[in-house]
């Protein structure tokens, strides 16, 4: 069920009501209702693969209870490697096969043999690699003695399937999610508004910006060898704003959604394109992975601490993982092996940590500097971007060629306006609303409300004027 | 909570009168609306992309060609009902072949990529009670169209079903593997007859015959790749099909005439070039029909 259709559009008031008006007064049954509103949810996208779902929530909720039942470290560290390689076997066979058993057999054919490759025709069931890490998440801070294994199953099965955020995350860390499925839940007025604005810049962002940006990036990526490299350039740039928006949007629909119900999630993106550098640039883009990372793979390395082969093995290993989780292609890797390079520098001059800050706080404008700063991120960002679509290396390869060709100083082929009203429009306000978790969070909070009301009719009016062709969420298939 | 209810119900009032007021406007807009169409058109050209290529329109006195790419039977009963309560040619000039009867017409109103177009084409003119029981209908997708072509604001042209005669300068008649295997096959199964589009192809001759207007059935020349394999069967069905009109109408069935490929846009459908030619065979064989 797509977060921007009709389906969802009743799907969500039956669900928001029975949880308020008909399970309020009994904890568990608002968990059971989840969880019911979160298979159908699933369901109604290919109720085979809930089998998966309820099999990771065994699994995991069943590897809780052992470990808090012995301190054998053998044995502990068996059960979490149980649970380890039952998540990942899962993710491995339904994302990867294909992937490794072609790599296998391009590999002997660069030693003068071929092979067929053993193919399996499966689909990729949507989100499995966000609800895997969530799980997995779990049994790692278990064992790591973080968090107390919960033995409420119902909670459990509602954390790993919770609907706002099972597809496309944001992925949770146990330790924050889970507990605030025992606690009582009261109905927050102020949250659930500011849950409202949320889902409506989420939307905006989905429908107005990145529907309309797919369709010409769609479009121009298809047909790479037809255009001249302005026009390839502006085909990077829309995919940029297409995943930018895609994502974040979901994100904001996530988060808001869950704010209905009375959940925090974590925040997932900050304004990433505003970034000066390429490490804050990961350090507001989809920061529910990248901290995942951060705890469960980088620090478990070593981190930054040790020698400098070290930290420059520890940050391409990240990086390479990231770009893998993403998909089972090149491209992805590659894509992540030029985040490693851009990253790289700063690491080995100790300016990996600068910019904590959101750009030009307080003021209206960025500096110069700041402005050079981000226009140099965000290219080198936009260019990453181009492997991360591309079909394949040599298809990236092509699209590249063409950007720097002599065409690149002629006038682009496509000019949509739409698309860059939608841009301008995204543009004004995300800077305007850079200080809060998400644009629309401060803005018109203060105004009388004729004036906030009619700033979401006019949002609300964009998504019918300037809404583009309905695609399904790009991180769905992640 | 009450307070919040009440807040999204007094905000979302706004939207739904919006939407409630446009929909009804359009409803009567539609419902006003008539077809535009030249008072002194006497003959007319319907059928699907078939006819809407391969007739062209000027090579008559006074022709109008409404017809449209993938257009059902169903859907060109509709639309003749509602043109004739204003327009009443003297000659109606119907595209029929053999894909014209296949059951792939039956999905149109189901089908994911089919059924959005037919039912923007059609929402104005569609009766879905005269079809409902006898093929799927994705009536989602027909809300979502009535939906999104009549809430949002007020439309002054809902006449999305009249087409036009189709130029096509290219030639490309190598194709006729996937166009035989979209019009006949599902997978690798035959899809067999549509009884539903014959029963329309007799409304459609019946109501012709009850306004008095002479009904021609056309089929215009298809490439020998693509003549050759239509499934046996359907070629069986369809020849019955013209034996039966033939006693008491003109059928001009010129599927197998050995056009060069230069005359065709692709396996079935003829180019600009080609359609001048066949129009002109057409007007001969219409003149030399006995009064």
């Amino acid at each position: 069920m797509l977060f921007n259709s009709i389906d969802f559009a009743v799907f969500l008031p039956i669900v928001f009501v029975l949880y308020w008006f008909v399970t309020q007064k009994k904890l568990t049954l608002q968990n059971v209702l989840i969880v019911i509103a979160s298979y159908v949810f699933y369901g109604m996208w290919n109720w085979k693969f809930l089998s998966l779902i309820f099999f990771s929530t065994v699994v995991d909720y069943t590897v809780g209870i052992k470990l808090s039942q012995t301190e054998n470290n053998k044995k502990r560290k068996a059960l979490l490697w149980t649970s380890i390689l039952v998540n990942l076997g899962v993710l491995m066979f339904f994302k990867y096969f294909n992937f490794f058993a072609e790599s296998f057999s391009d590999a002997f054919t660069l030693f003068g043999s071929t092979i067929e490759p053993a193919r399996l025709n499966i689909i990729l069931p949507v989100g499995i690699s966000f609800y895997t890490f969530q799980t997995m998440s779990y049994t790692i801070d278990v064992y790591r003695k973080k968090l107390e294994p919960t033995k409420d199953f119902i909670a459990f099965a509602a954390f790993v399937s919770f609907f706002p955020q099972l597809v496309a995350g944001p992925i949770e860390r146990a330790a924050h999610l889970l507990p605030q499925f025992y606690q009582k839940r009261t109905f927050d007025y102020v949250k659930a508004v500011d849950g409202m604005r949320q889902i409506m810049w989420g939307l905006f962002k989905k429908v107005v910006v990145a529907d309309n940006c797919a369709e010409y990036a769609n479009y121009i990526f298809n047909n790479a060898a037809d255009f001249n490299g302005s026009t390839l350039v502006l085909g990077a740039l829309f995919f940029t704003f297409q995943i930018y928006g895609d994502f974040s949007g979901y994100s904001d629909i996530a988060i808001g959604t869950s704010r209905l119900f009375g959940f925090d999630l974590m925040q997932n993106f900050a304004f990433p394109y505003f970034s000066r550098y390429i490490a804050e640039f990961w350090r507001r883009w989809h920061i529910s992975l990248s901290t995942w990372f951060r705890d469960y793979l980088y620090i478990p390395l070593g981190g930054s601490r040790g020698t400098l082969g070290m930290k420059v093995r520890n940050t391409f290993i990240i990086f390479l993982v990231s770009g893998f989780w993403h998909g089972a292609n090149w491209t992805f890797i590659a894509w992540g092996f030029l985040n490693a390079l851009y990253f790289l520098p700063l690491l080995l001059t100790n300016n990996n940590r600068n910019h904590i800050e959101i750009v030009a706080q307080g003021k209206l404008l960025p500096s110069l500097k700041e402005g050079i700063q981000m226009l140099v991120t965000f290219s080198l960002v936009v260019f990453a971007w181009i492997f991360f679509r591309a079909e394949n290396m040599q298809h990236a390869f092509n699209y590249i060629a063409g950007i720097f060709s002599p065409s690149l100083f002629t006038m682009p082929t496509l000019l949509p306006k739409t698309v860059f009203l939608a841009l301008l429009i995204l543009g004004i306000i995300e800077w305007c609303g850079r200080d809060g978790k998400y644009a629309l969070e401060t803005i018109g909070l203060r105004w009388k409300r004729p004036y906030r009301w009619a700033l979401y009719y006019a949002l609300m009016v964009l998504f019918f004027w300037l809404g583009g062709k309905q695609q399904a969420f790009i991180y769905f298939q992640f | 909570m009450k307070n919040f209810v009440q807040k999204i119900a007094l905000f979302a009032l706004l939207p739904i009168i919006w939407f409630c007021t446009n929909m009804v406007i359009n409803r009567y807009l539609y419902l006003q609306q008539k077809v535009d169409l030249a008072k002194d058109s006497s003959v007319f050209i319907a059928g699907d992309s078939h006819p809407q290529r391969g007739i062209n329109p000027e090579y008559f006195k006074h022709a109008e060609n409404i017809a449209q790419s993938a257009e059902p039977y169903v859907l060109t009963y509709w639309k003749l009902k509602k043109i004739f309560q204003t327009h009443v040619p003297d000659t109606l000039i119907l595209g029929f072949s053999p894909h014209n009867i296949s059951a792939y017409n039956d999905l149109k109103f189901s089908d994911d990529n089919w059924a959005p177009e037919v039912f923007r084409r059609s929402y104005p003119i569609l009766n879905l009670d005269n079809i409902e029981g006898k093929i799927p209908i994705n009536y989602f997708t027909y809300s979502r169209v009535i939906w999104d072509n009549t809430a949002y604001f007020p439309k002054e042209d809902h006449i999305n079903y009249m087409g036009q005669f189709a130029k096509g300068e290219t030639s490309r008649p190598n194709d006729w593997e996937r166009v035989i295997k979209r019009q006949f096959y599902d997978e690798d199964k035959s899809l067999g007859v549509s009884e539903l589009s014959v029963q329309y192809l007799d409304s459609i001759v019946h109501l012709c015959t009850a306004k008095n207007i002479e009904i021609v059935l056309v089929s215009t020349p298809v490439h020998t790749t693509y003549f050759e394999n239509i499934p046996p069967p359907m070629m069986e069905r369809y020849s019955d099909l013209c034996q039966h009109y033939a006693t008491r109408h003109l059928v001009f069935n010129r599927m197998n005439k050995e056009y060069p490929d230069s005359l065709f846009f692709n396996s079935n459908h003829l180019n600009t070039l080609g359609a001048n030619t066949f129009t002109q065979e057409l007007i001969e064989e219409l003149k030399a029909k006995p009064q």
